[in-house]
């Protein structure tokens, strides 16, 4: 039976009351019915039926009542003289007192049975619920598992709003409601001490064990200004000692809250609980894993800028320091060969410190690409111009589709992007290799590719490539500081774009980028 | 255009020194100022027929002192700046410098910039020459003729606007909405992709090899340059 748990006290009362007398006063006028010879031996067991009947549809007072009224109207209709109380028969009186003793035990035992039964059903239904919140509760992340427990408990128990609010010291807030959003409302406006009824601590129901709920407690405050609604009632969510929140309930004008109810929200309170202690973990474990990748990337970055940027200064200051060496007398090519030292040396460390500033304001966030449109071929064709004037043997080849249209790109950054991926390449490839550089467009999407006709990517390597400072066991032979591919892919995602890298089946690495442009190009750019 | 009188107003001594030096050596007169103030001092003083303004200076901006040079006479200006502040040096260039060099920069470069600054105030009053040349291009202003190695490439009049506008500039860099304004016109302002479509188009009919590109070259962010006194042929 799926009454709703805060039901009316009193109407179930009149319920049961007029169930009993109905179901005496239709049998007595069945029982009328019959040839008068027959009441006295058959009466006593219809009634009987009839009781049977009522106090194993209606519950034990209703099966009481029915006893009693069944006794009497026995005893007005049918034993002489009739429409009396009085009994003129001794034998009458035997049969009388030993029918209302039968039937007051038959209501007994038929109500305990019901009652067992409901008391089945109920535990059941209890168990189904803490089994669909605990689901709830570990399925979402706190506020969503909140707002689903809320609404399932205002169904549960035919409330009228029901609220959940996380208030841990430890920084988890979170709020829940369902039902009326007016008394909901007035509910989580309240001071946590506001509550007039507050459940005390007791024991949540397990397995075998019915649970002890705790304590109605009625909180008379001194002053009237609390503002807790009267027909509500207020459960701490705790955690050894700790409130972690609460969980308010109000029910309809004139509705009452039972031991049953107690018990559901206590454990209810219980399952909250734990999900806000998982949530505190879960928000640690977090905040470690960022402190922890805080820290990696801190001594990453200080591995490489103690390696990577001491490398070139160590050329610098080598050459500059043979410079002015006046006892070594040395010739020009000498001298020409240091400057030139110096002067590539410097723009290496240009080139790291410019990756390193473009690093740090991806990862602060702070990059806003100025996109206009662009015709990518004159961006792609200067970039790979300006590699080739440092890349000795290489031949730097580039091919434009001819369907290439212009695209919504900063063209510094694209720039970057592109020189990043080209100086890629040259430091994976022998000198006389080709390193390919090539763009087409597709549904206003640019592609541009950079392939090279190296080693090629360890496969273990792909998924790791564009992290920064990553940098594998064979590029570590190669001067870079593992930057270049993490501002690219910074740099392309900015754009709202894509990287990926992938070996080619002939050999060697590509990678391409594809950056799209939210509409087609202006008219007059065609 | 050896012998003309540089102001530098820079504050880091290392590359106040080392460009002071550098361009001595190479025949100008140079005065050196570490602050924003002081330059705008020593300007009206050493009469300078060039500017090198950084924009990063400790007391005033470098915006300010470049307002107030434009307000006091055309004297040139090639603004210094850093990698990354492409923002700066379009503004810096539409508000009236001349032209800028990024930092870290080459005494090659330097030299460069510093030459085509100076020619061209020196020409202005008079104007541009009749025929432009630089490499295989030849531009005849009074025939509106193009030739690239001999042969006449067609250019539209749009595509020829911008050549000419850069080639009045040969040498230094012009925004992409100093073009806009001057071959489309005035009332333009917003409309940059135009320019960086016709660039395109305009580079792959001068162009014998458009991926080898010889003449044109997009500074990414800023603007474009023509280059001048290319070698006639490679």
């Amino acid at each position: 039976m799926m009454t709703n748990v805060l039901r009316y006290g009193a109407s179930a009362f009149i319920r049961q009351l007029a169930v009993a007398l109905v179901a005496v006063a239709v049998t007595t006028l069945l029982l009328l019915q019959l040839p008068r010879p027959l009441w006295l031996p058959s009466g006593s067991i219809v009634y009987l039926l009839a009781v049977l009947v009522v106090s194993t549809w209606a519950g034990r007072a209703a099966g009481l009542i029915a006893a009693l009224a069944s006794f009497l109207s026995f005893d007005w209709f049918f034993t002489e003289p009739r429409f009396t109380l009085t009994i003129r028969e001794p034998h009458e009186w035997i049969a009388l007192l030993a029918y209302v003793v039968v039937a007051i035990v038959v209501s007994e035992l038929t109500a305990l049975q019901r009652e067992h039964l409901l008391e089945a059903k109920n535990r059941e239904h209890e168990s189904r619920l803490l089994h669909d919140l605990t689901d709830l509760l570990a399925g979402h992340r706190l506020g969503g598992a909140l707002a689903a427990a809320a609404e399932r408990l205002l169904e549960e128990l035919g409330a009228e709003a029901v609220v959940i609010r996380i208030h841990s010291e430890d920084g988890v807030t979170a709020t829940a409601q369902a039902g009326s959003e007016a008394a909901a409302g007035v509910m989580r406006a309240a001071a946590p001490a506001s509550a007039t009824l507050v459940l005390g601590r007791g024991d949540a129901a397990s397995g075998s064990h019915s649970g002890a709920p705790g304590r109605w407690m009625r909180i008379v405050p001194p002053y009237r200004a609390t503002g807790f609604p009267r027909n509500a009632a207020r459960v701490p969510i705790r955690r050894d000692s700790r409130t972690l929140g609460d969980l308010s309930v109000q029910w309809p004008a004139g509705g009452h809250i039972g031991g049953r109810e107690a018990r559901l929200l206590d454990t209810v309170a219980d399952q909250l609980a734990v999900a806000t202690e998982r949530e505190l973990l879960l928000v640690r474990a977090l905040e470690a894993e960022i402190l922890r990748r805080t820290n990696e990337l801190k001594s990453q970055l200080l591995d490489a800028v103690s390696h990577d940027l001491r490398t070139p200064l160590a050329g610098i200051i080598a050459s500059a320091g043979s410079l002015r060496q006046t006892d070594v007398d040395w010739t020009d090519e000498d001298r020409a060969e240091f400057a030139s030292t110096i002067e590539q040396e410097a723009e290496r460390l240009n080139r790291i410190v410019g990756n390193l500033l473009d690093l740090s304001r991806i990862q602060g966030g702070a990059l806003r690409p100025a996109r206009a449109w662009h015709d990518p071929s004159l961006l792609l064709v200067d970039a790979a111009e300006r590699v080739r004037s440092v890349a000795g043997d290489h031949r730097v080849i580039v091919e434009l589709s001819p369907d290439l249209e212009p695209a919504l790109i900063d063209p510094v950054e694209i720039d970057q992007v592109v020189t990043n991926l080209l100086e890629n390449a040259l430091k994976h490839t022998r000198p006389g290799d080709e390193v390919r550089l090539t763009a087409r467009s597709r549904d206003h999407i640019l592609e541009v590719g950079v392939e090279d006709s190296g080693p090629g990517i360890p496969p273990a390597a792909i998924e790791r490539l564009f992290e920064p400072f990553y940098r594998t066991a064979q590029s570590k032979l190669a001067p870079g500081s593992g930057l270049g591919l993490a501002v690219a892919k910074g740099l392309v995602e900015a754009h709202g774009g894509r990287i990926r890298a992938e070996n080619r089946p002939g050999g060697g690495a590509r990678f391409v980028f594809s950056i799209p442009s939210p509409e087609p190009p202006p008219e007059a750019t065609k | 255009v050896s012998g003309a009188r540089i102001l530098l107003i820079e504050d880091d001594p290392a590359v106040a020194r080392t460009v002071a030096q550098n361009l001595r050596r190479h025949g100008f007169v140079m005065e050196v100022a570490g602050t924003g103030e002081e330059g705008l001092e020593k300007t009206s003083r050493f009469r300078a027929d060039l500017v090198l303004l950084d924009l990063g200076l400790p007391d005033i901006s470098g915006f300010d002192v470049l307002d107030s040079l434009r307000n006091r006479g055309n004297v040139p200006i090639v603004v210094l700046s850093v990698r990354g502040a492409e923002r700066d040096k379009v503004r810096a260039l539409d508000a009236g410098a001349d032209d800028y060099l990024t930092k870290p920069f080459g005494v090659d470069e330097l030299l460069a910039r510093v030459r085509v600054a100076l020619r061209h105030a020196a020409r202005s009053p008079t104007g541009a020459d009749a025929v432009f040349r630089s490499g295989g291009l030849a531009i005849d202003f009074e025939r509106r003729l193009v030739t690239v190695a001999g042969e006449e490439v067609r250019l539209t009049p749009t595509e020829y606007g911008l050549l000419s506008a850069l080639a009045a500039n040969a040498g230094a860099v012009l925004t992409d909405r100093a073009l806009l304004q001057r071959v489309w016109g005035a009332e333009y302002g917003n409309e940059n992709h135009y320019v960086h479509v016709y660039m395109a188009r305009l580079r792959r009919k001068l162009e014998a090899d458009p991926s080898r590109p010889r003449y044109i070259r997009t500074e990414p962010g800023v603007g474009y340059r023509l280059l001048e006194d290319l070698a006639s042929e490679r």
